[in-house]
């Protein structure tokens, strides 16, 4: 798998959306937390996209079920990387039938945001916490 | 389609026998109808899934607004309005951060997803409440810790909600570009467990496993949030 270009910008696409975000509104760690399926994966990874393949919407469509989604976008991978992210590198989508939709090449993942060994809670909490303030609210896709 | 009659009227005075008369004309079109969004100049605006009636009276230099169950007075049609939709905002969040309250009949025909892309936070807010209303198991827990922490800080922000990615349990964060260092999570499972989570830069502290009641320690840290 290759890297992202660092300087690239990558959009999150979390979900649920909460249900009130004041103004103001800054990220934080569950924006970028694995969820259980990724958990189960080796190494662990979140799923991004490399915003210069991939639009939001375009990135929406892959989504299995409707409802809102969030917007991330971060400024640049390195941004992402410094701020506590292993590795940000291209992967190929798990739906081998998914790969000729539009965007489909702009699919990605980062590295290095799983719980370690011993690590406590709060201490992993805040690793991630730094990484989702990489990230802009920018608004909400209804789908 | 009436309102913007309203607002014409609004910005016109009297000053001619042709002019009192297209104003008469207009308002006598514009006391009563009904509309599916509330709005006025420089305020929110509340929409609706169905029109909602509303009354425009006008004597002198004094226009009353009723509608929603509440009736507010201005110097113009547009004041009025204004006035009657900031007020029921207010109450309705009073009545929706009451542990116990019960919202408003009007609320029932908010348009939330509408209210819920508000530019104003305190119109999202009524909407987030609203889903934090369906949340019977959590509600009343959260409301109270809310209330129990703006005993202390009064001056509190108003927290993120929403569901956690299991969708069983809530929470609430306070975390702000203008303090970019702090963030502040307090999560509530479905059967009343609390965790909670707070960070400044590279400090960090927080609950390694659930607790059954909010630790004294939450009012000073959620008094930075002020």
């Amino acid at each position: 798998m290759s890297d992202v270009p660092d300087e690239h910008p990558l959009l999150r696409l979390p979900t649920p959306p909460p249900h009130f975000v004041p103004d103001s509104y800054k990220p934080t760690w569950e924006v970028v937390a694995p969820s259980g399926k990724e958990k189960a994966s080796t190494p662990v990874r979140i799923s991004v996209w490399d915003e210069t393949l991939t639009s939001p919407s375009e990135a929406a469509a892959f989504r299995a079920n409707g409802g809102a989604l969030l917007v991330l976008p971060a400024e640049s991978t390195i941004a992402v990387k410094s701020a506590g992210a292993t590795r940000v590198v291209y992967e190929p989508l798990p739906d081998p039938t998914q790969a000729t939709w539009p965007g489909a090449n702009g699919h990605a993942s980062v590295e290095g945001l799983e719980r370690a060994n011993g690590e406590p809670r709060p201490a992993w909490k805040a690793r991630l916490d730094r990484i989702a303030a990489v990230f802009e609210l920018i608004d909400r896709l209804e789908r | 389609m009436v309102l913007p009659a309203l607002l014409v009227w609004d910005a016109r005075p009297d000053e001619s026998l042709a002019q009192k008369q297209v104003s008469t004309r207009l308002l006598e079109r514009a006391l009563h109808f009904q509309t599916s969004e509330f709005w006025a100049p420089g305020g929110p605006s509340l929409c609706f899934r169905s029109p909602q009636s509303v009354s425009m009276t006008v004597v002198a230099n004094e226009a009353t607004c009723e509608a929603l169950g509440s009736q507010h007075r201005g110097p113009r049609p547009s004041a009025a309005m204004r006035a009657l939709i900031d007020e029921v905002v207010h109450g309705a969040i009073e009545a929706l951060e009451l542990p116990d309250g019960a919202a408003p009949d009007w609320l029932r025909q908010l348009d939330r997803a509408a209210v819920g892309r508000s530019q104003h936070e305190s119109v999202r807010w009524v909407a987030g409440l609203l889903e934090l209303h369906e949340r019977l198991a959590q509600r009343r827990l959260l409301l109270s810790i809310l209330a129990e922490l703006r005993a202390s800080s009064p001056s509190l922000r108003r927290p993120a909600l929403g569901p956690a990615a299991d969708d069983a349990s809530y929470r609430l964060t306070w975390s702000y570009r203008d303090r970019p260092e702090l963030t502040l999570q307090i999560e509530l499972g479905p059967d009343g467990d609390i965790e909670w989570f707070f960070r400044d830069g590279d400090l960090a502290e927080g609950s390694e496993e659930p607790l059954r009641s909010l630790p004294k320690r939450l009012h000073a840290l959620v008094s930075r949030f002020s």
